[in-house]
């Protein structure tokens, strides 16, 4: 009997330790999620963040045990959409995909955006797409960044440079460019990648600023001249980077999801260890690469950080441009 | 050519065939309803697809843009609404056409004339794709500025009656097309503080305001007169006769699918502007101009050829180059590079080249599946117009309502569709016809991209005035211009020597209406220049000048009414005629659906609504007889909603208290 009964209370001790060994994930993971998570697109289907979510959905469900319903919110480059994220019940119900630099730059530099960085939560960062800048394949007066900048030294304001919006990721890239090369250039802001390309290759503009993924697929028409990465991208292993040419240059456009503000740090945590596997599944890498993206696992304090480096960065750029004060 | 055996045996692959009739078959069907776009289908089709071949996954795509394109024609030719963007001019002949009792002509042709314009641009597709895409990009900013404006010069020829009105109606809707962030600078304009504004008026939800609110509306009207909307009566050979005739207008299908095949490979255009410029030559063309607008199939032929050549045209930059041409393509891009194929040299050698000519020759296919199910059908669509108003009426409402909603899954557009409804069924009784707003909303940002972006670029090239009249594509959109604006002109004043005797009378009865127009149009003009004139160059150019040149337009029709006053020869002010009771039924159970979807439920507002309207609308003497069947229709559209909207496109619908 005493030994039965120590053999009870032994093995009720260890029934009641074993919860706590596995310690926090699993108590969270037992009351969230329960019902479908809301992911928040805040652009049009078809675009890339809706691609990205489309291979992130399966991982996300297999690791949730819920079911990932897609919303599409559209409008304002981004802002209709974070600016509903934000406002939302900060349960972890809903995530948004987000992309740097808009939700810094947007709130600092556009009239009536109504959100704050601060109201996002950052949960995962996956994919980066970095900036570089691109001739026409047959523009034989710029065969390296070098040649661009000293044509750009001798003719002031004559290089037409073509980028895709304003205090968009081209944009701050472009101006950064600009100013660590010491060079006035014209910037002409077309209403995205097609006909910011299209305009290169007509021959409209000099060179453009734009994402390395848009050159990936274009090589046969583009000499890309350098990239903002920190090393040279597998893509374009003859491409130097800006560093290695003496520009302390990287950046281009990050993406990730992130939470209203509030949203339980444990809740965040489900979140970003789901969309770690996700991110993980050999279906998102291969969709992804084709697409030209960068992969990056970054968790909720990594991004965190990371987004205030960025933007650190973005501040010095638009106040050494003369647009913040 | 060694591509030409596997493609074709591809093409006949029983199982791609039958893929590519259900995705024919499906792209009609959501062309056809307002709100829904070929875009959007192929977007969600896009994950849809990965897991099958590259070559069925593109076949069942471009079978959804074909069948998506010519599916727009349905709803304007039977509900003058653009079923999409692209069918905006279809419905300037095509609604009359169905009004004259001659719907299943309107539909014939339409079906026709999208098979020809879809076969001769893939033609185009398969032989002069590289040369096309040379073409393409000799269109740079300035170019882009001058289409615009060409476009826009439709109004012009549009606006026959009265030109005043007619500018004052583009002018406002390239006004509407300014609100929210500007392409080119990424600054705020004419937002009022709310964040719904920064995203701007989609032109969808712009597109079912302007054209369904007021039809249905008028239907409304006419309930009180007639049980169904138009008569239409079924007679033997009615369709063969039609596609006998429309192929007979060889030279208009061939010049609107030339047209339609550039525009289409020009990133940035598409379907809708290739179906207006169609329409623009085909009427310089004609010698019994006044007949257009009014039911000349002509027109129709036009638009539909153009549109649908439209589609393989986008598909040149995209395919040659990665550049595409219109947003369908765009969303096209990305699931090439989903299945690995990089658009460029890969897509026109080795196993590329198969799967690239597999996609092009399924094209013929698919342009022959949609003018079999067309003419087919044409009869089945045409007795639509036979429903009972009461019926007919509500679900074009609610379909409205599901439209606006369904793009950007937003309450607010859903209340901009209705304001602007208002605005345009107003704007109607005082002259102003919901054509040129739409023209301006569609065409102004391709008109203020280019401007803006030519600024920029003048900062390089020196000279802004350089860069819009020395470039010589520029000179021929120029030309093309002037020659639009002059010759209505030319017309008229031919016209006026002819008839000189009788055309005086009409000149000044337009006080009354004139008012109407000329004291909103001064109230605009003012806030939009307090709103935007504290605003850099960049940002405000357009919205200033376009509120500056209201502010005149307005201020001359203020002068002419005074002159008419005071002349006392102001026209009647509108008789009286009993008829307004239903219309303010009709608006009053509009705003009260919409207002109370968030709070009860779309489906159990929807259902209301169609019991409602139904009832109210029926001829008092036959509601009891009806009750059943009304109730017994809302129902069965409520459930043909959830399965559409709800299983398959996935729309969230708010959910109120009910459902």
């Amino acid at each position: 009997m005493p030994i039965t009964k120590t053999a009870k209370t032994l093995m009720l001790s260890l029934a009641a330790t074993l919860p706590l060994l596995a310690s926090f994930p699993v108590l969270a993971a037992e009351d969230f999620p329960t019902r479908p998570i809301k992911f928040l697109i805040p652009f049009n289907p078809g675009g890339q963040s809706d691609t990205a979510v489309i291979l992130l959905r399966p991982g996300l469900e297999e690791k949730l045990g819920v079911e990932i319903v897609a919303q599409h919110r559209p409008g304002g480059g981004g802002a209709v959409g974070w600016t509903m994220l934000s406002q939302q019940k900060p349960d972890g119900y809903m995530i948004g995909v987000t992309n740097l630099p808009h939700i810094v730059v947007q709130p600092l530099m556009t009239d009536g955006v109504k959100y704050k960085t601060e109201q996002l939560t950052p949960v995962y960062l996956y994919a980066q797409s970095p900036g570089g800048v691109a001739v026409k394949k047959d523009d034989d007066r710029f065969k390296t960044l070098e040649d661009l900048i000293n044509f750009a030294k001798e003719n002031p304001a004559k290089v037409s440079i073509g980028g895709t919006g304003k205090f968009t990721g081209n944009h701050l890239g472009y101006l950064q460019f600009t100013q660590l090369a010491g060079i006035d250039t014209s910037y002409v802001s077309f209403n995205g990648a097609a006909p910011q390309t299209a305009a290169l290759l007509g021959g409209h503009v000099m060179a453009i600023y734009g994402g390395t993924f848009i050159f990936a697929n274009k090589r046969e028409d583009l000499r890309v001249l350098a990239v903002a990465t920190e090393e040279r991208l597998p893509d374009f292993p003859d491409v130097p980077t800006f560093k290695e040419l003496g520009y302390d240059l990287i950046g281009g456009i990050d993406r990730g999801v992130t939470a209203p503000a509030g949203t339980p740090p444990e809740r965040v945590k489900v979140l970003a260890d789901a969309l770690r596997h996700a991110a993980g599944k050999t279906e998102f890498v291969e969709g992804m690469e084709k697409l030209g993206f960068h992969l990056v696992n970054l968790g909720p304090e990594e991004y965190a950080k990371f987004i205030e480096d960025r933007r650190q960065q973005y501040i010095k750029v638009l106040k050494d441009g003369g647009f913040l004060k | 050519m060694d591509w030409l055996g596997p493609a074709v045996a591809n093409v006949f692959a029983i199982g791609n065939v039958l893929w590519l009739t259900v995705a024919v078959a499906g792209g009609i069907l959501v062309g056809a309803l307002p709100g829904l776009t070929g875009t959007m289908a192929i977007a969600l089709l896009v994950p849809f697809t990965y897991g099958f071949s590259p070559e069925t996954a593109l076949i069942v795509l471009g079978g959804v843009y074909v069948g998506a394109m010519y599916g727009g024609s349905i709803a304007a030719i039977l509900i003058n609404t653009p079923g999409a963007p692209a069918a905006i001019a279809t419905t300037f002949d095509g609604y009359p056409m169905a009004r004259k009792g001659e719907a299943e002509e309107a539909l014939s042709a339409a079906a026709t004339a999208s098979g020809v314009g879809g076969l001769l641009g893939t033609v185009a597709l398969l032989f002069f794709a590289p040369a096309l895409a040379i073409v393409s990009l000799k269109f740079g900013p300035p170019e882009y500025f001058w289409l615009g404006i060409l476009g826009l010069t439709i109004i012009a020829s549009l606006s026959a009656k009265s030109l005043y009105k007619g500018m004052m109606g583009g002018l406002f809707g390239v006004l509407l097309s300014t609100i929210g962030l500007s392409p080119s600078t990424g600054a705020a304009r004419l937002t009022f503080d709310i964040t719904d504004l920064l995203g701007g008026v989609d032109v969808i939800v712009a597109l079912i305001g302007l054209f369904c609110v007021p039809q249905v509306l008028t239907m409304a009207e006419e309930s009180l007169e007639r049980t169904g909307l138009i008569r239409y009566r079924p007679e033997p050979g009615r369709t063969r006769r039609t596609v006998r005739l429309v192929l007979s207008r060889w030279v208009n299908l061939l010049r609107s699918s030339i047209i339609g095949v550039i525009v289409g490979i020009i990133p940035g255009a598409g379907g809708n502007v290739a179906g207006l410029l169609s329409y623009q030559e085909t009427l310089r063309m004609a010698r019994d101009r006044e007949t257009y607008g009014k039911g000349n199939v002509n027109g129709v032929i036009a638009s539909e050829t153009a549109n649908n050549a439209a589609v393989e045209g986008s598909l040149v930059p995209l395919l040659t180059l990665g550049i595409p041409g219109a947003p369908q393509a765009a969303v096209l891009y990305g699931a090439l590079l989903l299945h690995g194929l990089r658009p460029g040299a890969e897509l026109f050698t080795g196993h590329g080249a198969v799967i690239t000519y597999t996609f092009i020759l399924s094209l013929f296919l698919a342009n022959a599946i949609m003018f079999a199910i067309g003419i087919s059908a044409s009869r089945l669509y045409a007795r639509a117009l036979n429903l009972p108003i009461n019926l007919l009426m509500p679900v074009v409402l609610a379909l409205s309502v599901v439209g606006a909603f369904a793009g950007r899954n937003s309450a607010f557009d859903v209340g901009m569709m209705l304001v602007l409804g208002l605005i345009a069924f107003g704007g109607m009784k005082v002259g102003l016809s919901a054509a040129p707003i739409a023209l301006g909303v569609i065409l102004g940002p391709i008109m203020e991209r280019g401007l803006v972006e030519s600024m920029m670029l003048s900062r390089a090239t020196g000279s802004l005035l350089e860069l819009f009249f020395t470039r010589p594509l520029s000179l021929v959109l120029i030309a093309l211009t002037l020659l639009s604006l002059a010759w209505p002109m030319f017309l008229k004043w031919r016209q006026r020597g002819k008839e000189k005797a009788t055309d005086e009378a009409p000149a000044a009865v337009y006080a009354p209406t004139d008012l109407w127009l000329a004291l909103p149009g001064l109230a605009l003009a003012g806030i939009v220049w307090w709103r935007t004139s504290g605003l850099d160059l960049q940002t405000a150019v357009v919205p200033l000048s376009v509120s500056a040149a209201i502010g005149v337009f307005s201020l001359g029709l203020l002068i002419r009414a005074g002159i008419a006053l005071a002349r006392r020869d102001a026209g009647k002010g509108s008789e009286r005629d009993g008829r307004g009771g239903a219309v303010w039924v009709a608006i009053g159970c509009a705003l009260a659906y919409v207002l109370l979807i968030p709070v009860l439920g779309f489906f159990a507002m929807t259902f209301a609504v169609l019991v409602t309207l139904g009832w109210l609308l029926a001829p008092p003497e036959k509601r009891r007889g009806e009750a059943l069947r009304i109730v017994l229709t809302a129902a069965a559209v409520c459930a043909a909603f959830y399965g559409v909207f709800v299983e398959l496109f996935h729309v969230p619908f708010p959910e109120g208290v009910l459902m």
